[in-house]
């Protein structure tokens, strides 16, 4: 805060206080020899240890409060606006204010008064001036440093960003690269499988429709043609019983047609008097014998145990497969 | 795949001998059982009848059997309900119960939307009750 120019006030200011001295108040004499001191000691050292050593003379101290009204006035011409000078004028309000209830003058006292109340708001508002400047500095060097931080920031948010998107193209372009290969490895699989087991479709719903069909005329084209030629026949209780005996065999559909062929008015002997019901019955015995013989199995050729052993073990590998898929 | 893997396994460790013979002594029984309703019938004719019969039957059976899909031969009891789906009959207005199955229907199992279904490829055909009352009145 030493500036040449604040330096330069403070050595008027000084030459005025000893003007003030010789001029304003002749009755002064200071009984030390600080007033003069070379190096320009402050008002506060020069004034207040000579207005507290010579209190005991009230005409002293009226002297001296005169001196610092005086001087009082000299500040407030010349302003104060330096540290220093503040410093200086704190001294001097400290003896006015130790000094100013000895005027006898109303006015003087009054006005005394008056300047130790400016004196101690001045002072105040210097302190206040003093720490918020300090703070404001503070603030500001530290704004500076957080704006070069934030811009440090941002060019590092940028790049970030930047790298981000970067790699955000680069994970889609694998993504998609692994969702291709991916399909194309299921598509190999299952040629893979296709190839070494030969598995998968073989022939068309339209073929086994055809050949079922065709089988179905067939027994009905035949059937019919030795039906008619057996139309005058009639059909034995021993026949009856021993076809009853036959149909009984052919597994669980063949046990319920022999029991409903068996007697009353559906008894095979009624039925086989008829041309129309003749063929019916002989068509639908043929057809019982094939589905038991022949497409019940499991495969044609095994036995009915392994027959039926297989198709446990189809459907529940079936069931348990459909529960998998599921999850 | 799991009834055509194993069904393909099964007709490979049989030997082409046993399946004729054991196609030969079912044809054998149809031509027996089909005499005792035809006895006037020649029994050469019957049982050359037989033969192609179950020939043909068996021939269907392998292909199913070596099928990926799952083919099912299903009889319709006498005296059961019936089912448009499932069964072909003669009459316009079909009412009571079915009478007689003249010969099955053949359904493919299909799995959709998770659970099994079955498919009717082709339909059963019936003779329903009323027809016969009709007939026999």
């Amino acid at each position: 805060m030493s500036h040449p120019e604040s330096r330069t006030q403070h050595q008027q200011l000084q030459s005025h206080q000893r003007d003030g001295l010789s001029q304003t108040s002749p009755d002064y004499h200071p009984s030390d020899s600080r007033q003069d001191h070379p190096d320009g000691r402050k008002l506060e050292d020069q004034l207040g240890p000579a207005i507290e050593n010579d209190l005991p003379s009230q005409q002293t101290a009226q002297s001296a409060a005169q001196f610092h009204v005086n001087q009082a006035q000299h500040l407030g011409a010349l302003g104060v606006q330096t540290q220093e000078d503040a410093s200086s004028f704190g001294g001097f309000l400290r003896g006015l204010r130790a000094a100013y209830h000895t005027f006898t003058d109303p006015t003087q006292r009054a006005l005394a008064e008056r300047c130790v109340q400016l004196g101690d708001s001045l002072e105040r508002t210097q302190s206040e001036l003093s720490r918020l400047s300090r703070d404001h500095q503070y603030k500001q060097d530290l704004v500076a440093k957080l704006d070069d931080q934030l811009h440090k920031e941002r060019v590092t948010v940028a790049e970030l960003r930047r790298q981000l998107g970067s790699y955000q193209q680069e994970c889609e372009g694998l993504r998609k690269w692994a969702n291709g290969i991916h399909s194309q490895n299921e598509e190999f699989r299952t040629q893979i499988i296709d190839l070494e087991t030969g598995l998968g479709p073989t022939l068309g719903e339209d073929y086994y429709q055809s050949q079922f069909e065709g089988l179905k005329r067939l027994i009905e084209k035949d059937i019919v043609r030795h039906s008619k030629s057996n139309s005058k026949q009639v059909l034995s209780d021993e026949a009856q019983k021993e076809i009853l005996e036959v149909l009984s065999k052919l597994g669980e559909d063949g046990e319920k047609s022999a029991r409903f062929f068996a007697d009353g008015q559906f008894a095979l002997r009624v039925l086989y008097a008829s041309n129309r019901w003749r063929h019916a019955m002989i068509r639908h015995i043929a057809g019982l014998f094939l589905l038991a013989q022949v497409f019940d199995a499991f495969a044609f050729g095994v036995s009915k145990e392994l027959s039926k052993s297989l198709q446990l073990v189809e459907q529940d590998i079936l069931s348990r497969g459909t529960r998998l898929r599921e999850r | 795949m799991i009834h055509q893997a194993i069904g393909r396994g099964l007709q490979n460790i049989q030997t082409q001998q046993h399946l004729e013979v054991r196609q030969t002594a079912i044809a054998t029984e149809l031509a027996d059982l089909l005499q005792l309703l035809l006895p006037v019938s020649p029994k050469g004719e019957i049982e050359a009848t037989s033969k192609t019969m179950v020939r043909k039957a068996v021939a269907l059976k392998k292909s199913m059997t070596e099928e990926h899909a799952l083919y099912r031969v299903v009889a319709v009891e006498c005296g059961g309900n019936y089912s448009e789906e499932l069964m072909d009959v003669d009459d316009d207005m079909p009412t009571g119960p079915v009478f007689i199955c003249i010969y099955p229907a053949l359904v493919r199992t299909a799995k959709m939307r998770g659970k099994s279904e079955q498919i009717v490829v082709s339909k059963a055909s019936v003779i329903m009750q009323s027809a016969l009352e009709i007939d026999m009145s």
